[in-house]
C-alpha cells in the first residue's frame, strides 16, 4: 500500500504534470517558430536548427528561413521562455515567502520600481541629451535598478520596523506602489509626444525588439536568481507555517526572506528591464501549478518556471499573429487572457471550498 | 531541561510576564494552566525564543538560549505553537515531514512521517490535503510534525518539548491521547512543558503544575500541592471542591457554578 502511492501513485501524478508541462512548452516554441509573417514549415525548421548544431549541412534554400529564425524568432522565443520562467518561479518564491497565494512579483514594488526607472530614463533622458542610442542602455539599466532599489527599500523599511513579517513586508510594498505610481505619473504629464509613446510601449510590456543579448542576459540572471530560489524550497515549505515554526525548525525566516526576496528582485529586474511590465504570469502560473502537483515548493517553482514559459510564449504568440502586421502590447494580452482565467479558476475553486 | 529566572515581558505598558521564575525537569511533564491572559502563552514564547524577554535569563540545558545554534537548537527541541495557519494545499505527510527538516535527510524520514501520522490516530491521512482537515484533526497533524521532529531526541534520552494547548479543540479521546504521548515522550527522558485549560484532563499525566495569573506564577508544585480550593480561587477566581477521581485516585477539580 505505502508502497503504491509512493511509487505508482502521487510521483506518477507529479511525473505526468511535468511531462505535460514540457510538452506544452515545446509545443508552443515550435508554434512560435513556424507562425509569423514569414510562414516557415517545419521541416525547414528542423533543417536550419540541425545545420546550426553542425549536425546537417546547411542548404542553399534555407537561408531565408535561417536568417529569419536566428535573427527575429528564435531570440525572441528565447527571451520569452526566460522572462517567462522567472516571472514564473518568482511569483511562487513571493506566494511562499509572503505566506501569501494572491502575492505576485510586483507586489513588493519590484515591478513599479523598474517602471519607475524606465520612464524616468524615457523621459529625463529627452531632457538631458539628444542622443538616442543612450536610451538603448539607459532604459534597461534604470529599469533594473529601480527594480533592485524599491525591493531593497521595502526590507529595509520592513526590517526598521523591527517587526519584519509578511504583513509589514505587503504594506510597505503597497506604499512603495502608490509612491512610484505617483512618481511615473508626474513624470508621464511632463513627458512629450514621442516619449509618450514609447514609455507606453514600455509599460504594457513588449517582445518585439528581442536580441540575443537581451535573451542571454535575462536567462543568466534568471537561471541564478532560480537556483538560489530553488536551493530555498524547503525552508520556503517551513515559512508558509509561519516565521516561529520555521524557527523551531531551524530556519532564519528572515534571512531566508531576505535572500529569496534578493534573488527575485535581481531575476524580475532583469527581466522587466528588457521587455516591461507583464501582468499576470506570476500570479497565475504558481496556482495552476498548486493545482495540479500540490503545494510543495520543490515542485512549485520548476513548474511554475515552466508554465510561466507556456503563458508568455503563448500571450507572444498572439501579441504578434492577432493583429498582423500591427504588434499589440504583451502585457495587455497577459492581462486579457489572465484575468477571465484568474476568475474562471476562482469561481471553480470557490465551487468545492477552498483557496489555492 | 529548561529553566527561566525573573522573566519579564513588557508589552503596551502593560507588564504579560511579570518576573517569573520555572523549572522543567527532565523526566518530568510540566503544565502550565491559568486563565486567559495569564501570560502563559507569552512565557512558552519566551521559554520557545521567539519572542524576547525584557529581563531575565532563559537556559536550555544549563546553557542560555541566546548560545545555541538556531539548527542545533532545533534537533534538540520542539514546539508546538497555539496556532498554525496554513494556506497551500500541503498534503498532510508535508507538513508532517517538515519535523524532520533539522536533520539530515534520510530514507527513514518517511517512515517516520508515517508513523508519527500513526501516533495521533492520523493513519491514511497522508495523502490528504491539509486545508481540506477539520480543526481538531489540523492540530494533530501539527503534533505529528512535532513528534516527527522528537523522534532523535527522544532515541538519545534527552530533549524538550514545549506545547501551547496541544488538546484545544480536540475531543477528549483525542485529548487523551496527544497527553499520554507526552507523557511516554517525558518517561523517555524528554523535558515536556504545556499550557493546558483543562486541568483535569491533563492532571493523570502531569508531574508538576504552575499556576499563572496576571503574568505571576501563583503557585507551582506536584499535582497533589497544587491543586487546592485556594489555588483555584487564587488563579482562576472561582469556588472549587477538589475530590478524589475514582478509578485513577489523582485530585479531580470540580468547580462550581456560583461565581460565574
Amino acid at each position: 500500500m505505502r508502497r503504491k502511492d509512493g511509487i505508482f501513485g502521487e510521483r506518477c501524478v507529479e511525473a505526468r504534470a511535468f511531462a505535460l508541462l514540457l510538452a506544452a512548452v515545446a509545443a508552443a516554441m515550435l508554434w512560435n517558430l513556424l507562425t509569423g509573417a514569414l510562414a516557415i514549415p517545419c521541416d525547414a525548421i528542423f533543417r536550419v536548427l540541425g545545420s546550426a548544431l553542425g549536425l546537417t549541412d546547411p542548404a542553399v534554400a534555407d537561408r531565408r528561413f535561417a536568417l529569419v529564425l536566428t535573427e527575429v524568432r528564435l531570440p525572441r522565443l528565447c527571451l520569452a521562455c526566460a522572462v517567462g520562467a522567472t516571472l514564473g518561479f518568482a511569483g511562487a518564491a513571493m506566494q511562499g515567502v509572503l505566506r501569501n497565494p494572491l502575492a505576485e512579483p510586483g507586489l513588493l514594488g519590484t515591478a513599479s520600481g523598474a517602471a519607475l526607472g524606465a520612464v524616468a530614463a524615457i523621459v529625463l533622458e529627452g531632457m538631458l541629451t539628444r542622443r538616442h542610442d543612450f536610451a538603448v542602455f539607459a532604459v534597461p539599466a534604470a529599469a533594473f535598478l529601480g527594480a533592485v532599489a524599491s525591493t531593497a527599500l521595502v526590507v529595509a523599511v520592513a526590517r526598521a520596523v523591527a517587526l519584519p513579517s509578511s504583513a509589514v513586508l505587503l504594506l510597505t510594498g503597497i506604499a512603495l506602489n502608490a509612491l512610484a505610481g505617483s512618481a511615473i505619473g508626474l513624470l508621464i504629464s511632463v513627458a512629450n509626444d514621442e516619449q509618450l509613446r514609447s514609455l507606453t510601449f514600455w509599460m504594457m510590456g513588449s517582445l518585439a525588439s528581442a536580441n540575443w543579448l537581451q535573451a542571454g542576459v535575462v536567462a543568466a540572471v534568471g537561471a541564478v536568481g532560480g537556483a538560489v530560489v530553488f536551493r530555498h524550497a524547503l525552508a520556503l515549505d517551513a515559512t508558509t507555517l509561519g516565521d516561529d515554526v520555521a524557527g523551531h525548525l531551524g530556519l532564519d525566516a528572515v534571512a531566508v526572506r531576505g535572500r529569496v526576496l534578493a534573488a527575485v528582485a535581481l531575476a524580475v529586474g532583469a527581466g522587466v528591464a528588457f521587455v516591461g511590465m507583464i501582468g499576470f504570469v506570476g500570479l497565475v502560473a504558481p496556482h495552476l501549478v498548486r493545482l495540479m502537483m500540490g503545494a510543495r515548493h520543490r515542485l512549485v517553482i520548476p513548474g511554475s518556471a515552466l508554465l510561466g514559459a507556456v503563458l508568455v510564449l503563448l500571450a507572444d504568440l498572439a501579441a504578434r499573429t492577432v493583429a498582423a502586421p500591427m504588434e499589440l502590447p504583451l502585457g495587455v494580452l497577459t492581462g486579457l487572457l489572465g484575468g477571465p482565467f484568474l476568475l474562471w479558476l476562482l469561481m471553480r475553486v470557490g465551487a468545492k471550498g477552498g483557496v489555492s | 531541561m529548561i529553566a527561566a529566572r525573573g522573566i519579564v515581558v513588557r508589552r503596551g505598558g502593560r507588564c504579560l510576564v511579570d518576573r517569573v521564575d520555572l523549572n522543567a525537569q527532565p523526566g518530568h511533564v510540566t503544565v502550565i494552566v491559568g486563565p486567559n491572559g495569564a501570560g502563559k502563552s507569552t512565557l512558552l514564547r519566551v521559554l520557545s525564543g521567539d519572542i524576547a524577554a525584557d529581563a531575565g535569563e532563559v537556559t536550555m540545558f544549563d546553557r542560555p538560549l541566546g548560545h545555541w545554534r538556531r539548527a542545533e537548537i532545533a534537533r534538540r527541541r520542539a514546539v508546538l505553537p497555539q496556532v498554525c495557519a496554513l494556506n497551500f494545499n500541503f498534503r498532510v505527510k508535508d507538513v508532517v515531514r517538515l519535523g524532520r527538516l533539522p536533520f539530515p535527510p534520510s530514507a527513514a524520514d518517511r517512515d517516520l512521517a508515517v508513523q508519527a501520522l500513526d501516533q495521533v490516530g492520523l493513519s491514511g491521512f497522508a495523502e490528504r490535503l491539509y486545508p481540506d482537515l477539520s480543526g481538531g484533526e489540523q492540530r494533530r497533524v501539527q503534533f505529528a510534525r512535532v513528534l516527527a521532529q522528537a523522534v532523535d531526541a527522544a532515541a538519545a534520552g534527552s530533549g524538550v518539548l514545549l506545547l501551547d494547548e496541544p488538546t484545544a479543540s480536540l475531543d477528549p479521546a483525542h485529548g487523551l491521547s496527544v497527553l499520554r504521548r507526552a507523557r511516554m515522550l517525558a518517561d523517555a527522558g524528554l523535558t515536556v512543558l504545556a499550557v493546558v485549560h483543562d486541568v483535569n484532563l491533563a492532571t493523570p499525566f502531569a508531574d508538576d503544575f504552575v499556576g499563572m495569573r496576571d503574568g505571576r506564577v501563583v503557585f507551582s508544585g506536584t499535582p497533589e500541592d497544587c491543586l487546592t480550593p485556594e489555588n483555584m480561587r487564587a488563579v482562576y477566581g472561582l469556588s472549587a471542591s477538589v475530590i478524589r477521581h475514582p478509578d485513577l485516585g489523582c485530585p479531580l477539580v470540580a468547580f462550581a457554578t456560583d461565581d460565574m
